[in-house]
């Protein structure tokens, strides 16, 4: 009885399709004392309240992505999204996991959208990557802590076992690849910038002539806020070793092949400092 | 950590809603307030600076952790990992006070992230009286659960809702949140007077009482935490404090949030009120019972 009340509740939430202002008559099984307001316009209100709990949540996490899609493109995807994806927490900063993969099967919709109908596909695919590192910028927000690596810890380790160290990163970096200059395009849509505002530049998008992952980047959050740091591609590899537990030698080689000038030591001392590299295992 | 945990409340100051706007203001200058109150699920991640501005918080002034997401009126069984991420932060935080909604938030694994009502019925009774104990049994201590505007009534519903919240109290062993402003918008949304249900309350039960603004459409009262506290509303939490004692007072405000400055002079206002009346003793007993003592049942 109260479960088929609590099914044909929310059944009545989410009845009315996104963007359309004329609900669908409230089932009767659903028995609402008749007033001076019909049960639409009642079961509309909880609507409301619904939508603006898991719009604002969405909004608060993509922030970038909503700047650069523009307030009302935004709200179009993300109410598709409320009524497509369900959420699965009672804690909404778990909602919009999932955002970035609906922009990504969802971007010939978003092509077609106003702002980008006449610029190249590519900005879609530009906004589905800031979404995913919108994403990335929320989990390192509120990652775990971890201390720095112990310098003389690693001192102590026999040189001929170099190779077979596994360093770990912070439990808050994620590793983020796009063919489109993120960082640049995330640093102007930041408060603090002081350039001029310019919406995500269309020719660029255009020039890209392949969809392969040119720009490289890792979030992480050290002793402070979040932090966006550009990497180039043998240090981006590097990374990626290490996050994968592989080991010293097997990361080395990889970024070598990339970039035989790869300067090891000092990018491993720049990723100690910034709270990037956190720990390190002997693999045996 | 513990070195600092357990500021007491003071139940002749009135507390406010711990919303990110103003953790600098509130930490560069201490105000005087009874306590502040965390949305508990805003503090459910590992680390960072939301939990670090609540270690610093935790310093300075006595804390209540505020529920909105454990759908205790829902039909689906308790999420464990809601629960599980619960209990992790209030085993650090060691709030004085614990609370959370008596309405349903999602059925069928999906969540709709709202506070949605519950017909007041046996039915409904026994769920929720089932889902509180498990939670308190869970949780290891007693929680406080809180009464909730709403904009349509289930013709099903055979118990006034007074009955039903006082009910649920006597019979799960939990405290009331008593939000006021949610009895004034419900009892003009639904045609009650809102002194009966006051009366009704066993003040015993009273752990905390709410205060907040709502929109008036002109045909309904929506409860968005957004205004000033009403008149109206003011005038029935000083009949709730002449009937219940100097309970623990919160004002809430979640939308269009205004200057820290604003939130003080509300809570001034309320401390005025609570300056009219001794604390009440059932009501200090109360709230020592909402404490770190576990749940005898």
């Amino acid at each position: 009885m109260l479960h088929n009340m609590q099914s044909d509740f929310m059944a009545a939430l989410l009845a009315t399709e996104p963007q359309r202002s004329v609900p669908r008559p409230v089932p009767p099984t659903l028995n609402i004392k008749p007033g001076s307001l019909t049960p639409e316009r009642r079961i509309g209100i909880y609507r409301r309240n619904m939508l603006a709990a898991l719009r604002g949540a969405l909004g608060a996490i993509f922030p970038t992505t909503k700047s650069i899609m523009g307030v009302t493109a935004f709200l179009v995807a993300a109410d598709y999204f409320i009524h497509e994806i369900p959420s699965t927490s009672g804690n909404l900063n778990e909602f919009g996991r999932d955002f970035p993969e609906f922009l990504h099967e969802q971007q010939l919709v978003l092509a077609a959208m106003p702002p980008y109908r006449d610029a190249h596909a590519g900005v879609a695919n530009a906004i589905v990557d800031m979404a995913r590192l919108d994403w990335a910028w929320h989990e390192a927000f509120h990652a775990a802590e971890h201390a720095s690596l112990d310098l003389s810890r690693l001192a102590a380790i026999p040189s001929e076992q170099h190779a077979a160290l596994a360093f770990a990163l912070h439990p808050s970096a994620c590793l983020v690849e796009s063919a489109y200059p993120l960082f640049e395009i995330w640093r102007q849509y930041q408060p603090e910038y002081d350039g001029s505002a310019t919406i995500i530049n269309p020719h660029l998008a255009a020039e890209e002539k392949s969809f392969s992952a040119e720009h490289f980047l890792v979030v992480h959050r050290g002793e402070a806020d979040v932090t966006l740091t550009p990497l180039a591609k043998a240090q981006y590899f590097f990374l990626a070793h290490c996050a994968r537990q592989n080991t010293l030698g097997e990361a080395t080689e990889a970024a070598l092949q990339i970039d035989h000038n790869f300067a090891l030591q000092a990018f491993l001392i720049a990723c100690v400092q910034q709270n990037i590299i956190v720990d390190f295992a002997l693999q045996t | 950590m513990s070195a600092f945990s357990n500021i007491d409340i003071d139940t002749n100051q009135a507390g406010i809603g711990l919303r990110p706007p103003h953790y600098r203001a509130l930490l560069d200058q201490p105000a005087t307030l009874g306590f502040l109150e965390i949305h508990s699920e805003n503090f459910f991640g590992d680390g960072g600076p939301p939990i670090r501005y609540l270690q610093r918080f935790r310093e300075d002034y006595a804390l209540s952790a505020h529920g909105v997401g454990l759908s205790l009126g829902s039909t689906d069984a308790l999420n464990p990992l809601h629960l599980k991420k619960l209990k992790h932060l209030l085993d650090w935080l060691e709030p004085s006070m614990v609370s959370e909604h008596l309405c349903w938030v999602g059925v069928d694994g999906r969540y709709l992230n709202d506070l949605l009502p519950i017909p007041y019925t046996e039915e409904s009774l026994d769920l929720v009286v089932a889902h509180i104990s498990a939670t308190q049994d869970y949780l290891r201590r007693k929680i406080l659960v809180e009464n909730v505007s709403s904009y349509l009534e289930f013709a099903e519903s055979n118990i006034p809702e007074w009955e039903f919240v006082r009910e649920v109290a006597r019979r799960a062993g939990c405290g009331i949140l008593l939000d006021v402003n949610n009895i004034y918008v419900n009892a003009r949304n639904h045609g009650f007077d809102p002194r009966v249900y006051l009366q009704a309350m066993n003040p015993a039960d009273i752990g905390e009482i709410h205060l907040a603004g709502f929109q008036d459409t002109g045909e309904i009262l929506i409860d968005t935490h957004g205004a000033a506290v009403s008149d109206g509303v003011w005038a029935l939490y000083a009949a709730a404090i002449q009937r219940f004692g100097a309970v623990p007072t919160l004002i809430e405000w979640d939308t269009d949030i205004p200057a820290l400055g604003v939130l003080l002079g509300e809570a001034e206002k309320a401390n005025v009120i609570l300056a009219s009346r001794a604390p009440h003793s059932s009501a200090r007993e109360s709230l020592a019972n909402a404490g770190n003592q576990h749940h005898a049942a």
